[in-house]
């Protein structure tokens, strides 16, 4: 025989014991406070006792509910743990089961919470169990209520009725020594009796099943009267007083009737059956009573039931308060109280004013805050910084504490973010755009009951996105297993259950699953994406699971993650009082030169032409471009962009296709504006070349109102844009729709005007000024034997034929030697032209100098490249025309013995017959100028030569082939340097010569506010199609791709493009919307920071101090308790509490949180 | 001889600082004693950070909660939440308040010192933040101000029953840093 044995027992394993030695088989339960420790103190004693009992945590309580039934259908006893709450969602199996009932007993033990401590609702379950017609005990203690759960089982057989235990938190949470004694023996083999009359009873037969239930109460309430828990304590023949106490009421009771002196004047009630009541003791209690005063918790279910048998007062009556927890003082002062009024003198109570003094110290109340290191303040951080202005419906768990970091709005029941996030969707959409809604729910409050919220949502077409908080368990409740892990309730392996695949089988496409919330930035990225997902128009309801372990589970940060310790910097700071900083400290929004305006050699502001374009404004687009000069449309196609080369957004996924927009707005340029008079012009310019630099100079010096005069020695007008560069490259249509633009500003060109031939140099003395932008036409050879043969043609002399319209005809096989764009535009017109073509060049394919679009493309159209080989000569061939003979110098190391004379070279010479070589080695100016500097060239970066009069541009003065955009530039440079010097002004600055200082670079860029999107695809012609005609192969974009390339995928950088995120993102709502821009109110900016380290590109300044400047912003929006301010507000670390997980370094926008050069104990 | 017979205790904290480690080393003590317990502990949303009390009462008692003016002793780990608990404190003379206080964070706040001494209760403070890193545990300051009290007439435990709580109590692993803290307690 077991002895019994004193052990300091939970209230919970108390039950759990209870329930084990009346011989319980099968328990399950869902984890809530005050209920979660029945559970495992189950699990405790089977294994310590070595009990056949099943155990299982469910998903939910319903479920366990009617698992549970079905146990006891089949003659088990049989429990079933859940808080208050917990009842409501078993509600609908808990009434059925009240009518049909059980074969073995089935005890639902309810924890209620008066306070409420830890719930939503201070809901009785006595009431409760009187509404489903079902008897429930209220234990005084946990020793009591241990004691209760034999009784229970033995009452729920015997009536075959379910019956409910009720402990309240105090009973719950208690610690008493109680009694431990044998198991019960006898243990019961599953058997389910058939009988669908019971078991699947109809309407009709539940009326009689209700009729029963009825009968059974009424001779449970007689029972009820002879039990020993059940206790009536009558002093006297006649009681001014009665008092009926329930629960741990009584335990108050039992302490403070003797202080009170009480203990021999008023009758006493011990009730520990609130329903049924056991109507003989009540009657016994109110036939010796004048008037009763009922304690009980948390509602007034005796109350309710005696007002017709006696005065009563309680809950109802007023004389106890309606709501709240009762406690032991008040407990005394209630008793006190009433047996006054019922003419009673109760003893005074010793009073130290120890209460009053302590209430007025003003203590600090402590708010429960998510653990140090907790992963779930970081999913609430990120979620709040990314989304300030967003609606988030959150759960019940610990979680529900992002309810401090500003990113839990609503909080209603098990499941309830994913149904409200779907409702606010649709209540907001009805009126417009919604606003993001994210919601957020533990992985067990999922599987509770997020899923069938989730079907609906998705069903119904809601667009949110949810947040799966993975932890791996039930936090909140004391670390409890999820079906995710498969591990049940006893330690045994189950069968896991795969979140995510839950989540995919709800419907929902959009799931990113194994996300880290610990990297601020990237987490963002993730929000953002799915945010992008759910407003999408093919989009839904996206999910995001995040996951990190408990930190308090796993009692630190877990092996994934390397301990960060910090500490707070305190240096010399900046006044700490909002409203007195000095203007510097303060953020300030300015405009910077983007990287893109920085680098273009035309001095575009491509920025600001991006950002009109984006808006579908094409000819203020094009108005930015036509500020620099007039070939919008011609630079869109021939320039080799450096704009995009700097593009930051090369960084993410590729530059932003700037050539396709500036093209697009090119081609939309407004028409020129009507010609002004031409004799109107003050002074008098001639310019000599038409080409891409004498071109710019007459549009600005036209349009600052001088009279241009344009001298081109050819034909036509456009020098190298209309003979070198190939139609198939800039049609002459654009190109004269781009001249008519600087013809329309009254410029005149004369064509076929060489000056020095045609026209005298002396014609020019009547101007006041003289452009020199003849280009560079003199074309280098190769100076080896044969080069001078009748075959051996120069690269521009060969395009230039081809755009006069001549008849050329390079024959099957060409050679083209030279890596420049020159060299490749031959090689594609020769191709055109009917050729076989190789280019030959003497370095790597890395060093060619050609735009390595136009390389791809001719490799594309056939064209073979020989790298690192070397002309030696041409001579007459045998098969075709030339024989060109070349060395490879690819074995060749640099220096003059590489190949040891007389020794095994490699045979390095080999030819290939062709039927025309083209030489593209490069050209130089033509044109000798008078005065000018002393390589041939204009003295400075304006174009200036040594002659007051005489100014430089182009090719002409560069010395050599330059780039179109770079003609423009010197263009524009040198009509700058004419306007300034006929108007006998200075010049302030000059050109700049490399990059602007403060050009926002990459790491500016905050790339997780940028959704992905690949660079547009540009429209070519199939190479196999395009090598037949001279037809434009790029084909631009059209109109709306050209919009969206300009407008979603330009980072702007460092110019303020009036996003609004400074002013959501501002903590302190210190920023405002001005006409110009924001306006930042020093009163209300803290200082700190978090616009600045928001602004997506870079364009707001503040420098970051390094040092806490007690802006408050960590302390209120990431609030950890290892973060504590002092007296002035300044922040230090808790070493008691940090677990060194080092986020606080991501959230300091100061800079002030580093990591400590501390050793972590 | 201490007597822990009736004796009703109150241990102020927060979470995180050890109030229920420290209530059951009490509670093994009087187990030892073969005393009936019953007590009270915080659980759930109230452990995340916020205030934690819990009670202790040994001897023949119905209710887990120690009264306002019952207590014979408060243990405060927080000097705050010491502050908190003085209504706790039994004003008829022989209770004992141990607190965890420094300069920085002083116990009792001035404006009740006069009260506690009209009341008879005993105030001893020790600095254990500072003496547990010292120690390298920062969170063993529980531990620390359980040491100190045992070196005051009012404890109703010697320290010999209390280190032999700690042993039975303590996992191996803390067992050695657990006993430190109680001696650095008791000679502070």
């Amino acid at each position: 025989m077991h002895r019994a044995e004193q052990r300091v027992l939970l209230g919970n394993e108390a039950i759990a014991r209870g329930l084990a030695e009346a011989g319980c088989q099968f328990a399950t339960s869902y984890p809530g406070t005050p209920s979660s420790e029945i559970l495992p103190g189950l699990v405790r004693f089977k294994e310590e006792l070595g009990l056949d009992l099943y155990t299982e945590w469910s998903t939910n309580e319903k479920v366990a509910l009617e698992t549970a039934l079905a146990a006891a259908y089949s003659g088990k006893r049989t429990a079933v743990a859940m808080k208050q709450v917990g009842l409501n969602v078993a509600a609908d199996p808990a009434l059925s089961a009240a009518y049909i009932g059980v074969v073995g007993g089935l005890v639902l033990v309810v924890a209620d919470d008066p306070g409420p401590h830890s719930s939503q609702t201070e809901q009785d379950t006595r009431l409760f169990a009187r509404f489903a017609k079902l008897p429930v005990l209220d234990p005084t203690t946990p020793e009591e209520a241990k004691d209760l759960c034999a009784r229970a089982f033995d009452l729920s057989e015997r009536y075959q009725v379910p019956v409910i235990l009720r402990p309240t938190l105090r009973i719950c949470h208690a610690r008493q020594s109680v009694s431990c004694g044998p198991v019960r023996a006898g243990r019961r083999t599953a058997r389910f009796e058939k009988n669908p009359r019971r078991w699947a009873a109809t309407p009709r037969a539940r009326l009689e099943l209700h009729k029963k239930l009825n009968e059974k109460l009424e001779a449970i309430g007689r029972e009820f009267a002879e039990w020993p828990e059940n206790q009536l304590l009558l002093p006297a023949d006649r009681h001014a007083l009665g008092i009926v106490a329930c629960g741990v009421s009584y335990a108050y009771l039992a302490e403070a009737l003797g202080p009170l002196g009480l203990a021999d004047q008023v009758a006493v009630l011990k009730l520990v059956t609130p329903h049924p009541l056991p109507a003989p003791l009540v009657d016994a209690l109110a036939e010796r009573c004048d008037r009763l005063l009922v304690l009980e918790e948390p509602d007034a279910a005796v109350e309710l039931q005696l007002r017709s048998v006696a005065p009563v007062w309680g809950r109802m009556s007023g004389h106890v308060p309606t709501a709240g927890e009762l406690g032991p003082e008040r407990v005394r002062a209630l008793v006190a109280g009433a047996a006054r009024e019922a003419g009673l003198e109760p003893a005074p109570l010793p009073d130290g004013g120890l209460r009053q003094a302590s209430d007025g110290l003003g203590l600090p109340l402590r708010r429960p805050t998510l653990c140090p290191g907790c992963g779930h303040r970081a999913t609430f951080y990120g979620l709040r910084r990314a989304f300030p202005d967003g609606l988030f419906p959150g759960d019940i768990g610990c979680y529900t504490l992002g309810l401090n970091l500003g990113s839990v709005d609503t909080v209603h029941d098990m499941g309830a973010s994913i149904s409200m996030a779907a409702g606010f969707y649709h209540a907001h959409a009805q009126d417009g755009e919604p606003p993001p809604i994210l919601a957020t729910i533990g992985d067990s409050t999922f599987y509770h009951s997020g899923a069938a919220s989730l079907e609906n949502a998705v069903y119904n077409g809601a667009r949110f996105v949810l947040l799966i908080l993975d932890n791996e368990v039930t936090g909140m409740t004391g670390m409890q297993p999820t079906p995710e892990f498969g591990v049940t309730a006893d330690g045994h392996p189950g069968r896991a259950v795969d979140l995510e695949g839950l989540v995919r089988g709800c419907g929902v496409e959009y799931v990113v699953a194994d996300v880290d919330p610990h990297d601020v930035a990237a987490f963002q990225k993730v929000l953002f994406d799915a945010a992008d997902h759910a407003r999408a128009p093919d989009g839904g309801v996206a999910v995001i699971i995040t996951r990190y372990p408990c930190v308090t589970r796993i009692k630190g940060l877990g092996p994934d993650r390397v301990p960060t310790p910090v500490e707070v910097r305190h240096g010399p700071a900046p006044r700490l009082t909002a409203g007195s900083w000095d203007p510097a400290w303060l953020p300030e929004h300015r405009d910077r030169v983007s990287p893109c305006r920085d680098a273009c050699p035309a001095g575009s502001d491509v920025e600001r032409m991006l950002a009109l374009a984006g808006d579908g404004q094409w000819d203020e687009a094009a108005r930015v471009l036509l500020e620099a000069h007039p070939f919008p449309a011609t630079l869109g196609r021939v320039c080799p962009h450096p704009c995009e080369t700097a593009c930051n957004r090369s960084g993410l996924d590729g530059a932003v296709a700037v050539h396709a927009v500036e093209r697009a707005a090119g081609d939309r340029a407004p028409e020129p504006a009507p010609a002004p008079d031409p004799d109107a012009g003050s002074r008098k310019v001639a310019v000599v070349g038409a080409g891409p630099a004498g071109l710019t100079a007459a549009y600005h010096l036209a349009r600052g109102g001088h009279r241009v005069e344009v001298f081109e020695a050819r034909p036509e007008p456009g020098g190298l844009l209309r003979w070198a560069i190939p139609e198939y490259r800039l049609p002459a249509d654009v190109l004269d729709r781009e001249v008519a633009r600087v013809t329309g500003l009254g410029v005149q060109i004369h064509t076929g005007a060489r000056v020095g031939e045609d026209v005298p140099f002396s014609d020019l003395d009547r101007f006041d000024a003289v452009l020199v932008a003849t280009g560079a036409w003199r074309e280098r050879t190769v100076d080896a034997p044969g080069f001078d043969r009748d075959r051996v043609w120069p690269g521009l002399g060969f395009l230039r034929r081809v755009r006069e319209g001549e008849a050329v005809d390079p024959g099957r096989r060409v050679a083209v030697i030279g890596g420049g764009n020159t060299a490749i535009d031959a090689a594609r017109t020769a191709r055109r032209l009917g050729a076989e073509v190789t280019v030959y060049y003497r370095r790597d394919a890395d060093r060619l100098r050609a735009i390595p679009g136009e390389v791809d493309a001719a490799r594309a159209e056939g064209i073979f490249f020989r790298f690192q080989v070397a002309p030696q000569a041409v001579e007459a061939g045998r098969s075709r025309r030339l024989a060109l003979r070349l060395r490879d110098t690819s074995q060749a190391e640099t220096g003059a013995f590489a190949v040891p004379p007389g020794g095994e070279g490699p045979a390095a010479e080999f030819w290939v017959e062709v039927d025309t070589v083209i030489c593209a080695v490069g050209a130089e100016p033509d044109v000798p100028v008078v005065g000018t500097g002393d390589g041939g060239g204009p003295v400075d970066p304006w174009g200036r030569t040594r002659s007051r009069r005489v100014y430089m541009a182009g090719d002409a003065a560069a010395g050599g082939a330059g780039t179109v955009a770079a003609a423009v530039a010197a263009g524009r440079r040198a009509a700058a340097a004419i306007l300034a010097d006929l108007a006998g002004e200075p010049l302030d600055d000059p050109p700049r010569d490399g990059r602007a200082p403060d050009v926002p670079e990459l790491g500016e860029i905050r790339l997780h506010r940028f959704p992905a999107e690949a660079p547009a695809d540009i429209r070519r012609l199939p190479p196999d199609e395009a090598i037949w005609s001279f037809d434009e192969v790029d084909q631009g974009l059209p109109p709306g791709r050209a919009v969206r390339e300009a407008g979603t995928r330009c980072f702007h950088c460092g110019v303020c493009t009036r996003c609004d995120i400074c002013l959501h993102v501002c903590p302190e709502g210190a920023i405002e919307r001005t006409e110009a821009g924001y306006r930042v109110d020093p009163a209300k900016c803290t200082l700190c920071r978090l616009c600045e380290v928001e602004c997506p590109r870079g364009a707001i300044a503040m420098p970051a101090t390094g040092t806490c400047v007690g802006c408050g912003y960590c302390t209120t929006w990431f609030e950890c308790p290892a973060l504590v301010p002092d007296a002035d507000g300044r922040v230090h670390v808790d070493d008691r509490v940090c677990i060194a997980c080092g986020l606080c370094i991501q959230v300091c926008p100061q800079g002030a949180i580093q990591p400590s050069k501390k050793e972590l104990s | 001889m201490n007597r822990p017979e009736n004796t009703q205790i109150v241990i102020a904290g927060i979470g995180g600082q050890g109030v229920l480690f420290t209530s059951r080393l009490l509670t093994e003590a009087a187990r030892s004693r073969g005393l009936p317990v019953i007590g009270c502990e915080t659980h759930g949303m109230s452990q995340r950070g916020g205030s934690v009390a819990a009670h202790l009462k040994f001897g023949a008692f119905w209710s887990p909660l120690v009264a306002d003016g019952d207590a014979d002793l408060l243990l405060g780990l927080d000097p705050v939440e010491a502050n908190r608990a003085l209504p706790c404190l039994r004003v008829t003379g022989g209770a004992l308040c141990v607190v965890n206080a420094s300069n920085q964070r002083p116990f009792p706040d001035p404006s009740v010192t006069h009260l506690l001494e009209k009341a008879g209760v005993g105030v001893a403070t020790v600095d254990a933040d500072t003496l547990a890193a010292g120690l390298d545990s920062p969170l063993l300051a529980n531990l620390i101000v359980l040491g100190h009290a045992c070196t005051r007439d009012a404890f109703p435990f010697g320290f010999g029953e209390i280190r032999d709580a700690a042993e039975a109590m303590s996992s191996p692993q803390h067992r050695e840093a657990n006993l430190a803290a109680l001696e650095a307690g008791r000679t502070a």
